[in-house]
């Protein structure tokens, strides 16, 4: 059974007003448990309408979202424990940050949720482990923080709720390099630890090819694509027509193959372009000698 | 929460938009005075049809300046109720039990609505035909004789186009705030008064830091092109009075003037 | 002839002791920028690359050495808005630098701080949105525009005022990928045909590529400058800093470490792939 599943899910904002606006059309997905999905797509595209479905901040205009099997909406006062199931971290979420330490700010989500203190404690400090905070951080002021601290903290405030669904919107949007990476690892990590379902929304193609095993595409409110990353990749050319610029590797691969190279199916990481042009041109090395 | 009308701008080049903003805002002033003038019908629907003839000056569609209209309608149904259940004198159409409607009653309730609408109108009329920041330039321009009382106009003014400018942006992120925090099971729908205010404190305080952060980085921006108030400071969108404008004043006037004489000469009704 | 801008052992540190403590933000710096240049600084956050870029148009003043401006020290203060008009700068947030609720009147607040003839501000705002493309927006409030585009009505704000040189300070760090593309668009353009000289703050190398020199910044130093071929080679330092590397130079790196004979100064995907093809060719030819 999926975890999150959705049927002919339409989102119409300001219906009836001059500002009407159809975001999503008629999208019908399924989340596995478990997997590490990336969802990319023009700014426009549906991204985060999309996710905002999945933990019942909007309602759908027409359609349905199942988690685990249940309609959200089923009861509509229950709508805020669909919430602690399915934690949403939204783009750049250190402007959320208010509590006068970043405990207190890791802490929100779960005394929200009416956990003793004890369990709080146990989560927040889990938490914070996850995203790398040390523990003098935590008596500090969130608003102390460095920039890349903070958002940490703010994504451990959602991971702390422990939701069975982890979804992060555009989670390294203004990060630089090192603070991308970090965030990026950290977020493998948890999903392999925990087994967490997690959902990754983002326009930079290098961030999904290098973390995510599923890739969504979304192009005018619709999914142009959904699949296993290398399926994805393997049609760049659609990719790119959707306007989405691959990763460059990727790019080197479909050039090398229209002039005529046997270099096998696209990379999408300069990994795996490493590991399959060596061989490639070792034994033309060798051949050469 | 966005869909706001009242008070939004609509570009054009109509004669009202084209009007010196300056001539426009006063004539608007005495155009809210004047349909407070008139104490018979006939006035009335002179400055309705004045009203009128305005609207189709600007060229802007009708069903947008009755949009405006749209949030007075509460208040205008309920003068109007008070006036037609209260006011006992005339002669009575209608009578039952506590209530006595009286033509007085039901003309003063009338006056009443059409004023309230044309004033709504016609200020909507000026906001929709005047950008902001124009309208805040009109007032600097204006109120600049108070500059010998030492009140500095151009840093109000100022003051006045930067929140404009803002208001949109700031509404957008206490979206994006209420919808993070509910994400985190923040409950603002429930609970007692006291509990409600407390639910507040996690939107309230990211709203006044990023509100700080966003009046730093705006100083700085306005430091990078050279801004240090309003010395010698000019402006590219010039305010120049032409026939037009003095004609149109001229109207006014006179449209005002009739009205009083109009009083005089029609048995008052109110 | 000196250069354009010239940062003389630029030393620069905050009054407070938390920061007297871990020593100066900028720390020796010597920088020439020329005239027409198109120069990018690139470093992690926190390498004191912003601070560096406000010592270029007084926003800052340095604790020791100078900067000059067209021969202007940025210290006098009767210089400071003749500095300030010819080094215009573009900062990162797209919501925080538009003042006014209508394009063109935003676009106009330059000149007219500057207190330029209203007829001349006319004719240079439609100009400056001509040259950056948004000239039919106008008369939009800048809120209903995507952030690519405010970006671009804040370089038109400063395009307005006529500079020599301008610095953009993490422009497109809170862009989508199509936002990214028309600003960098828009400063090379500029910078190719009106001769602007272009100082861009980055962290993006696929940004510092387009430059005709590119300035690692490390802890307030300068630890490499040259042209991005020179720069992006150095694949061990540039990871260290903890900067990225081009894919297609990445790739050619580990190739060649792995004993494969390719170029050492690979920048682009289609130098990679004229290069990979030589050699595949090769092999092919060997089989």
């Amino acid at each position: 059974m999926p975890v999150i599943e959705t049927q002919n899910l339409s989102h119409t904002y300001s219906p009836g007003t001059p500002f009407v606006k159809e975001a999503i059309t008629d999208i019908s997905v399924k989340i596995e448990k478990g997997d590490l999905l990336g969802i990319i797509g023009h700014t426009g595209s549906g991204k985060s309408t999309l996710v905002q479905h999945f933990n019942g901040l909007l309602r759908p205009t027409s359609g349905k979202v199942f988690l685990n099997g249940r309609d959200i909406w089923e009861k509509p006062k229950k709508i805020r424990e669909v919430r602690f199931k399915v934690g949403l971290v939204f783009q750049y979420p250190e402007h959320q940050l208010f509590e006068e330490t970043t405990y207190k700010d890791i802490a929100f989500g779960p005394s929200n949720m009416g956990l003793d203190a004890d369990e709080i404690d146990r989560r927040v400090r889990l938490a914070a482990r996850f995203v790398g905070l040390k523990d003098e951080l935590l008596k500090k002021s969130p608003f102390e923080l460095s920039g890349g601290e903070k958002r940490r903290a703010a994504i451990a405030g959602v991971m702390a709720m422990q939701p069975d669904v982890l979804i992060l919107d555009e989670p390294t949007a203004g990060l630089d390099p090192r603070g991308r990476d970090t965030i990026l690892g950290q977020i493998s990590e948890y999903q392999q630890e925990n087994g967490t379902t997690v959902v990754l929304v983002s326009h930079s193609m290098e961030d999904i090819a290098k973390t995510a095993k599923k890739v969504l595409v979304m192009k005018r409110g619709a999914v142009a694509m959904y699949g296993e990353t290398a399926e994805v990749f393997s049609r760049a050319g659609e990719l790119e027509a959707i306007g989405l610029a691959v990763p460059a590797v990727t790019r080197i691969f479909m050039q090398l193959r229209a002039r005529g190279f046997e270099v096998g199916e696209n990379a999408y990481t300069v990994r795996q372009a490493f590991e399959r042009l060596l061989p490639l041109l070792r034994k033309g090395g060798a051949g050469g000698a | 929460m966005r869909d706001i009308a009242l008070g939004q701008y609509f570009p054009g080049n109509s004669f009202l938009h084209r009007m010196d903003p300056r001539v426009k805002m006063v004539l608007t002033f005495l155009y809210i005075f004047a349909v407070f003038i008139p104490r018979n019908w006939v006035g009335l629907c002179g400055a309705v049809a004045f009203l009128a003839i305005a609207v189709l000056l600007s060229k802007l569609p009708v069903k947008l300046v009755l949009k405006s209209i749209k949030p007075v309608i509460p208040l205008v149904l309920i003068t109007s109720a008070l006036n037609i259940f209260y006011v006992s004198e005339g002669t009575a159409v209608f009578e039952w039990w506590v209530i006595h409607i009286t033509t007085k009653g039901l003309i003063t309730a009338s006056f009443i609505a059409i004023r309230i609408i044309c004033l709504i109108a016609g200020s909507s009329l000026l906001t929709y035909t005047t950008s902001p920041t124009t309208l805040t330039d009109a007032l600097e321009r204006l109120l600049s004789p108070l500059k010998i009382v030492r009140l500095d106009v151009h840093e109000l003014a100022m003051m006045m186009t930067i929140a404009l400018r803002f208001i949109p942006t700031l509404i957008e992120e206490t979206d994006k705030i209420m919808s993070a925090q509910k994400a985190r099971g923040a409950d603002l729908e429930s609970g007692g008064p006291m509990q409600r205010i407390r639910a507040l404190v996690p939107i309230v305080v990211p709203l006044f830091v990023s509100s700080f952060r966003r009046a730093s980085d705006l100083a700085t921006a306005m430091e990078c092109r050279c801004y240090r108030g309003g010395m010698g400071r000019t402006r590219m969108k010039q305010m120049k009075m032409r026939a037009a404008d003095i004609l149109s004043a001229a109207v006014v006037l006179a449209v005002i003037a009739a009205l009083f004489a109009l009083n005089f000469f029609i048995r008052p009704v109110l | 002839m000196n250069a354009f801008i010239c940062a003389e052992k630029v030393r620069f540190h905050y009054d407070n002791r938390a920061d007297m403590l871990s020593g100066p933000v900028l720390d020796d710096i010597d920088l020439n920028i020329e005239r027409g240049e198109f120069v990018a600084i690139l470093g992690h956050n926190g390498s004191g690359k912003s601070t560096l870029a406000k010592h270029f148009n007084a926003m800052l003043l340095p604790s020791g050495g100078r900067v000059l401006v067209s021969g202007r020290d940025t210290a006098d203060q009767n210089e400071l808005y003749e500095i300030r008009r010819m080094v215009g700068m573009v900062l990162q947030n797209p919501d925080n630098q538009i003042v006014s609720t209508i394009v063109e009147e935003d676009v106009a607040f330059g000149p007219e701080n500057l207190g330029v003839e209203p007829s001349e501000i006319r004719r240079r705002v439609d100009e400056a949105l001509k040259a950056v493309g948004m000239l039919e927006y106008r008369e939009h409030a800048p809120h209903k525009l995507s952030g690519g585009q405010k970006q671009r009505v804040a370089i038109a704000g400063v395009l307005a005022m006529q500079p020599e040189c301008i610095v953009l300070d993490e422009p497109t760090s809170m862009l989508d990928p199509q936002g990214r593309k028309e600003v960098l668009d828009t400063i090379s353009r500029l910078n190719r045909e009106r001769g602007i000289t272009i100082v861009l703050i980055t962290h993006f190398m696929e940004e510092a590529v387009l430059a005709d020199r590119v300035v690692v910044l490390e802890n307030g130093r300068i630890l490499l400058q040259g042209h991005p071929r020179e720069v992006f080679s150095d694949i061990e330092r540039l990871r260290q800093v903890g900067l990225d590397v081009p894919q297609p130079a990445e790739l050619c790196h580990q190739l060649r470490r792995a004993g494969v004979p390719l170029p050492e100064d690979v920048l682009t995907a289609e130098e990679c792939v004229e290069a990979l093809s030589l050699l595949l060719e090769e092999s092919y030819a060997g089989n």
